[in-house]
């Protein structure tokens, strides 16, 4: 028996294998011949080149595999799969109706689509092939498709037409944090795929705001009751809420690209909430005075009864808006006590004080900074990376994480300026030198955080000049008085006060500055110098012009300068590049080629004129504007093969690469479109890199979640903050990772025992639901889900059923077939293994779809 | 982050296949791979992660300054009195007060292992190496920490440690535990072909109790290890590879330790429980105490990692640095006695990407500089400061790079790992290149005198 391995069960098949350039590489001295291949090999297997050029065909004995929620794609008119309708599909048809043959794809045979099969259709059938008289409905004879209608006879095989559903299953595991059945269910063709990536990158409103667009998350993200004066439970627990509303969105949210590239960003320009819980709290500062009456304030509190006096109820109005508020008995005794305050009695004195002593305020207002920050980047990711970098660079979370508050004139601190450069702009070593860190860490000088009256400023605005009528609190974290004015949540509402990026002018540097001079020696990531465009050099700032509008003027152009650089777009869309399609840029693609420019680059090192860099010529090659030389790290880092020398081919770009660069300048750094021209291109849009990556922690504990459609209901935050601490265990700090590299985006960094060990524990407890309509809970529960549905649904009643459906949805069908029949054995013994209170066939389906889960298929995207 | 290269690639994907190789071969076959040369030693290792400050580790007061700024002026409202450091007896070098800690009344502080004054039977000896870095150093945290753990200054992309090249060329084919890490991820220094096991705690390194994990030893139990087993994939593909082994080695793993780790009675020595507990960060005092619970129960276990986070001292500096130095002495004394039982084959070492500007910078802090302190405690090391007396250290060393900023290095820290490799663990003469390329060569130039040996260790 022939079987095509179109279905959506992959099978084993001996093939040569031909692996991708690097690894072709090494493994050229490994004695294969020929391997058993399934696990992977079947991103060919899945796009079959099918032959449907009139003429006789053998008629495939196909063996069905049940498609469940998956439908396949037919032509109508092609019962017997071969691709062509001709004369043998009627003799098909009328077997079937004389002679009982057993059809596949009874829809292919419904050539008139009146959902009967008769005598008829063949009649139809032979109209079309001789006469031409008749055309099929759709999808027709000529294009493979779906039967549009809401009911159809039933297509469980059909070997003539692509398998879309590899490549579907491959793009949502990158463009989303983990498809469902619903998603599958929806994204049936590749056609329906296209169709949805242009809607995750195109269909997000442009006032995205999941309090109005997705009400539901915002629910979910209020119950956490993230920030100052929210629940308790200490600094810990205070993080762990932040890092509970990552999950919120990424499993629930129908916008699912915006928060993976969210994500991304926000773990790109990282800051760490607990070092910046530190660096506000240090010294012993808790708080201090934060609010002063004022005529305003007087009326807005002087209303029952308006009477130009504030009695003791009217007072304690304050209470509610603002907990901080003195009691009115000890306001009283400032003034003559006479049982009311007078509009002068209020104005001017101080009517809040606000009090972070314990570690729960503490960790309230750092998490609420970072709460801010992430949803500036959502904001933003989909819009030009110059927003982004100016977000990250007046973010006071970012301010304070790294130290930019504490770098003033005379005593530089280089943290910010270092970083900026080699982790968030330009990548380590492209085109900077420590010259450089020293010289935009001026620029940086005496930019601190702050908080502002929100009122005057609008909703867009996050530098806060004083506006007449304003208040602007800048913030001096140096002053050792620990009563240092500092607002607390009850006025970070945007439309009250908020955190602000504020400049103290007298801790501003306003000599001279200079960045990016040839003469520093600077190179870019080819290891040539910079040109002498590239510089930037501000003047001295003299006297009355000394003002917040030049100080921020200097620090928009720096940040313009930086985001105008070719490296910084290479950076952004190598890191892009690295999170949606592959981890191994050098494995994509060099078929164009190289361009005028790079190659004028190589020619001027290569002396020799012989096609290829050496070192000795790397490192002598003249050039004036190369002080220090050539790096040999960076002749290093393009010998990619390691042989000492440097090819042309290693020297040029990979093609995407280029495509995003060049997007990235036409369209002036708009993510959106970088992303577009990724999400487009054949790297991506293939099954080039299909399961090539590892998933992180947060990736497989928020994909299980999803794959089930598990819930966790407004009231069981804990639900959240036991999954956070699932990741943390596998390695994954969110929030709180350490360093300002943010996490790993490469695959392999996730990849070791504790890791591994703790993700299994976690897909262990997803299986395991516990049985809510007998009130049995234990602390394995994760979340809500509804382990019946689909049993019942879809018929779930023998092993081989059960173990293909959950096969199907947690890996697209594809696993290796040992893999199946250890699953399918694992039904069969599990009766023995399980302990809760469910029915026996419920026992060993949630067993069946732990060990499913826990195959190694499910650590790859 | 700098893009993943091929070469990193290539030494990642040819180092996985070999550890598939290991992972998918019977046990019994993996017992007849090559001898290894263990001579039994043992080696712990922690990395202070950030950048210790070395010039307020180890404070050298007898630096005159000359035409530059003394230790007093260039720290100014961070520097230590020098009535409160401990005089480490050569006239130049002081230890910063916090490593002095008396949170365990009465009990002996890190000068008492330093002055070899314990009265314990064991011989006690605490080197602190100065000016320890390597030839133009790189100052991001990222790219110095790769290459202080893959000993390639110029290859920060390799992700392959030094002692992972040092397990891999040893493999003793009868221990299951050569190495491991103590950490929630695995670190580059003990990354490569070998796989090695990462831990967060011995308690925690087992199977749930629930479906299907939990009946590993019930019927169902060989259906994980079959799963991850499998060889008929595609080992083109990236990290199936990894995958597979990974799974592999933590199942075997597990059960390792379920037989002889956690099924065993344990308790830490009492001596050693006080330090322990007054340890004031609670998850690098645990990291520390199953680091030696493993060196002592598993016999085979050569090498132990783990991590200390903090040193980023840009600002508050004596808020936090004092805190660092008392943990970190702590942690010492604590391992000082818990490792009695062994302790003739033990050497707890130090280590950190770089150290910290000369002069404290605007906030109390200091940034990023050059070279760095290291601190090697064992039977076999010649006690005593290195690297910071009147004949390492000339006056105004503070400011000896070429900028003027920072303290240069007098020793490349691969003559450090050389000399514990060799005399420590046993690599034999001739092999060194092998765990650390190129080391022969350097040494034979010994260009600037930077692997000049320090004779450390006995």
């Amino acid at each position: 028996m022939i079987r095509p391995s179109s279905g959506p069960l992959v099978r084993r098949r001996l093939a040569p294998l031909v692996f991708p350039g690097a690894l072709a590489l090494f493994l050229s001295g490994l004695p294969l011949l020929a391997v058993e291949v399934s696990d992977q090999l079947e991103k060919d297997e899945k796009l079959p080149t099918v032959d449907i050029t009139p003429g006789p065909k053998p008629i495939l004995d196909p063996e069905p595999i049940p498609g469940f929620f998956r439908k396949t794609q037919f032509r109508r008119g092609d019962p017997n799969g071969d691709g062509v309708v001709d004369l043998s599909d009627s003799v098909c048809i009328l077997s079937h109706v004389f002679a009982s043959k057993d059809l596949d794809c009874k829809d292919a045979a419904d050539v008139n689509d009146d959902m009967v099969l008769d005598l008829s259709d063949a009649v139809f059938g032979l109209g079309y092939v001789f006469n031409g008289t008749t055309t099929p409905p759709s999808p027709g004879p000529e294009e493979c498709g779906l039967d549009p209608g809401t009911t159809n006879l039933g297509c469980e095989f059909y070997p003539a037409c692509p398998d879309d559903f590899p490549l579907i299953a491959h793009v949502l595991d990158r463009i989303t944090f983990g498809p469902t059945e619903t998603l599958y269910t929806k994204i049936q063709t590749r056609a329906d795929l296209i169709g949805y990536i242009n809607d995750q990158l195109d269909g997000v409103p442009a006032d995205y705001d999941p309090a109005i667009h997705e009400p539901d998350i915002q629910t979910n993200i209020d119950a956490l009751d993230i920030g100052f004066g929210s629940g308790g439970g200490g600094v810990q627990v205070q993080f762990e809420k932040l890092k509970s509303s990552l999950l919120v969105y990424a499993a629930q949210s129908e916008h699912q690209l915006l928060h993976v590239i969210t994500h991304f960003f926000n773990n790109h320009f990282h800051t760490q909430v607990d070092t910046l819980r530190q660096n506000v709290f240090q010294r012993g500062r808790v708080g201090g005075p934060a609010l002063r009456g004022n005529d305003a304030r007087f009326l807005l509190i002087d209303i029952n009864p308006a009477d130009g006096f504030i009695d003791e109820a009217e007072w304690n109005t304050l209470i509610a808006p603002f907990p901080g508020a003195l009691p009115y008995s000890a306001f009283a005794r400032q003034t003559n006590d006479d049982g009311v305050i007078s509009p002068d009695e209020f104005r001017n004195r101080i009517i809040a004080y606000w009090k972070y002593g314990n570690g729960n305020d503490q960790g309230g207002v750092s998490a609420d900074m970072e709460k801010r920050e992430y949803d500036l980047y959502r904001r933003l990711s989909f819009g030009p990376f110059r927003s982004m970098v100016a977000a990250c660079a007046k973010s006071v979370a970012m301010v304070i994480y790294l130290n930019s508050f504490e770098n003033t004139v005379g005593n530089p601190n280089e943290n910010f300026g270092r970083e900026i450069l080699e982790l968030f702009v330009k990548g380590v070593d492209n085109g900077y030198t420590q010259k450089d860190i020293e010289e935009i860490s001026k620029i940086f000088t005496g930019w601190t955080l702050g908080w502002v009256d929100r009122a005057p400023y609008p909703a867009s605005d996050i530098n806060f000049q004083t506006l007449p009528g304003s208040d602007v609190f800048a913030l001096d974290l140096r002053d050792p008085d620990p009563n240092f004015p500092f607002p607390t949540q009850e006025f970070w509402g945007d439309d009250i006060y908020s955190w602000a990026f504020v400049l103290r002018t007298q801790d501003h540097d306003w000599g001279p500055k200079g960045l990016f001079l040839p003469i520093y020696g600077g190179t870019d990531s080819h290891g040539n110098p910079l040109a002498s465009g590239d510089q930037l050099i501000l003047p001295t700032i003299e006297g009355r012009a000394q003002t917040v509008t030049a100080a921020l003027a200097e620090f928009d152009l720096v940040l313009e300068k930086l985001v105008s650089f070719r490296d910084t777009a290479k950076f952004i869309s190598t890191k892009l590049i690295q999170l949606l399609v592959t981890d191994d840029i050098s494995l994509l693609a060099k078929d164009n080629p190289i361009s005028a420019d790079l190659l004028q680059k190589f020619d001027a090192v290569d002396l020799s004129q012989d096609g290829n860099l050496d070192l000795a010529e790397w490192l002598t090659s003249p050039n004036p504007n190369l002080p220090n030389g050539r790096p040999a790290e960076k002749f290093e880092h393009l010998d990619a093969d390691g042989d000492g020398l440097v090819t042309q081919l290693e020297y040029q770009e990979p093609d995407l690469l280029v495509a995003c660069v060049d997007t990235w300048q036409l369209h002036d750094g708009d993510i959106r479109e970088v992303l577009r021209t990724i999400l487009f291109s054949d790297e991506f849009l293939s099954l080039k890199f299909y399961r090539a990556k590892v998933k992180d922690p947060f990736e497989v504990t928020v994909g299980a979640m999803r794959l089930l459609e598990g819930t966790i209901p407004p009231d069981w935050e804990f639900l959240y903050l036991l999954t956070v601490r699932d990741v943390q265990s596998a390695g994954m700090e969110l929030f709180n990772f350490s360093d300002p590299t943010g996490e790993s985006e490469l695959g392999f960094d996730w990849m070791h025992t504790i890791g591994l060990l703790e993700r299994l524990k976690f897909l262990n407890n997803s299986a395991n639901p516990e049985d809510i309509s007998q009130n049995i809970f234990t602390t394995d529960l994760r979340f809500l889900w509804d382990p019946f549905t689909a049993r019942t649904r879809w018929e779930l009643d023998t092993a081989e059923r059960v173990v293909d459906f959950l096969i199907l949805l947690a890996h697209n069908g594809d696993v290796l077939s040992g893999h199946r029949d250890l699953a399918v054995e694992y039904y069969q013994q599990a009766e023995g293994a399980v302990v809760d209170s469910f029915d026996l066939e419920t026992r060993k389906f949630l067993a069946t779809l732990a060990y499913v889960l826990s195959l190694p298929q499910y650590q790859k995207e | 982050m700098t893009p993943l290269d091929r070469r990193r690639f290539l030494k990642w994907s040819s180092a996985s296949v070999a550890a598939l190789g290991l992972a998918g071969m019977p046990r019994f076959l993996r017992r007849t791979q090559a001898a290894p040369v263990a001579n039994g030693n043992k080696l712990f290792f922690i990395f202070l992660r950030g950048g210790l400050d070395g010039i307020q580790f180890v404070i050298p007061y007898g630096d005159t300054g000359g035409t530059q700024k003394t230790y007093q002026e260039a720290r100014g409202n961070i520097a230590v009195p020098q009535v409160d450091a401990h005089d480490l007896g050569n006239s130049f070098a002081w230890l910063n007060p916090s490593c002095q800690d008396t949170s365990v009344p009465d009990g002996p502080r890190l000068a008492d292992i330093f002055h070899g004054t314990l009265d314990v039977a064991s011989q006690v000896r605490l080197a602190l190496m100065h000016r320890v870095g390597y030839a133009n150093q790189n100052r991001s945290h990222f790219s110095s920490q790769q290459i202080w753990e893959n000993g390639v200054p110029t290859s920060i992309a390799l992700e392959e440690g030094v002692l992972n090249r040092y397990v891999t060329s040893y493999r003793d084919p009868m221990s299951q535990l050569q190495a491991a890490t103590l950490a929630t991820n695995q670190m580059v220094m003990m990354k490569g072909p070998t796989l090695i096991p990462v831990l967060r705690s011995i308690n925690d390194y087992a199977l749930p109790p629930n479906v299907p994990l939990g009946v590993m030893g019930g019927p169902l139990g060989n259906h994980l290890p079959l799963a991850y087993g499998q060889t008929g994939f595609d080992p083109g593909i990236p990290y199936n590879p990894e995958t597979y082994a990974t799974g592999s080695t933590l199942l075997d793993s597990l059960q390792f330790f379920e037989e002889n780790v956690i099924g065993v009675p344990y308790s830490p020595e009492l001596e050693a429980i006080p330090y322990y507990e007054a340890i004031s960060d609670r998850g690098f005092s645990n990291f520390i105490k199953d680091s030696a619970r493993l060196l002592k129960q598993v016999d085979a276990l050569e090498i132990v990692g783990a991590n200390m986070g903090g040193y980023d001292t840009h600002g508050a500096e004596n808020q936090s640095f004092p805190r660092l130095m008392r943990d970190l002495s702590l942690a010492f004394t604590a391992l000082f006695y818990d490792l009695q039982p062994i302790w003739n084959r033990c050497l707890v070492t130090t280590m950190s990407e770089f150290g910290r500007t000369s002069d404290v910078n605007g906030n109390s802090g200091t940034d990023h500089a050059e070279s760095t302190c290291m601190m090697c405690m064992g039977e076999s090391v010649n006690g005593g400061v290195y690297n910071c007396d009147t004949t390492t250290w000339s006056p105004g060393d503070m400011y000896s790079t070429s900028n003027g900023r920072y303290l240069a290095h007098n020793t490349d820290f691969r003559n450090i790992y050389q000399e514990i490799l060799t005399k420590h663990l046993g690599d034999p003469e001739g092999h060194i290149d092998t765990i650390i390329p190129d080391f022969s060569s350097l040494a034979a130039e010994n260009t600037g005198g930077y692997f000049t040996p320090l004779d450390f260790l006995a």
